[in-house]
């Protein structure tokens, strides 16, 4: 799955360090994310596509080859 | 509470680890005992230096709870769980087939039912955790 947290996190200038305390989790989780080497729960999502205040949809791309 | 109890388990291991260790160096038990108690009070000794530092250096603290509850450390925990359960059914079976070539059967046979009970163990672990989850 991938995702824009890191283009929407860069535009918005917001650190890695700074974006992970504010979800509660490590930098780097946030790396993995934005790397795509890690795929985040649904409640992770959430709270990511909410501090952005997009929907989840807006910010992961979900492809369907990976049903 | 937990707090509590996790000091006190803490100076529990040491103060056994130190019972041990005198009982060893006093000859009421043997080295292995003594070596035995050095070992608890080693690993005491930083669970409790931890404990401290957890409860005096805020940054730490809130480092250590992070990574504690952090999602992908959780996962990371489990997988590297996974990789170290297969390895360890695979390596008993290949260790054990070693020792059947060298003409230690009856070591062999002990790895191997070592091996195979951690697969029972895999098995009934995977129909509780079906159940709960």
């Amino acid at each position: 799955m991938k995702n824009r947290i890191e283009a929407i996190r860069k535009e918005r200038g917001i650190r890695q360090e700074d974006f992970a305390k504010v979800l509660g989790v490590s930098r780097q989780t946030i790396s993995s994310l934005e790397t795509g080497r890690y795929n985040p729960s649904i409640n992770l999502a959430h709270s990511i596509a909410k501090y952005f205040g997009m929907t989840i949809e807006e910010v992961f791309i979900f492809e369907e080859d990976e049903v | 509470m937990r707090k509590r109890i996790r000091l006190l388990s803490i100076i529990l291991e040491i103060l056994i680890g130190g019972a041990l260790i005198i009982c060893g160096e006093t000859n009421v038990l043997d080295n292995y005992w003594s070596g035995l108690g050095t070992s608890l009070v080693m690993v005491g000794a930083v669970f409790l230096f931890r404990y401290i530092r957890y409860h005096v250096d805020e940054e730490y603290q809130e480092n250590v709870d992070v990574a504690r509850e952090d999602e992908r450390n959780k996962f990371l925990r489990m997988k590297a769980w996974s990789w170290a359960g297969y390895l360890s059914v695979i390596g008993g079976l290949v260790v054990s087939i070693i020792l059947k070539g060298v003409g230690l059967s009856k070591y062999g046979a002990i790895v191997s039912i070592m091996s195979y009970a951690q697969l029972l163990l895999y098995w009934v672990s995977y129909m509780i955790v079906r159940k709960k989850y």
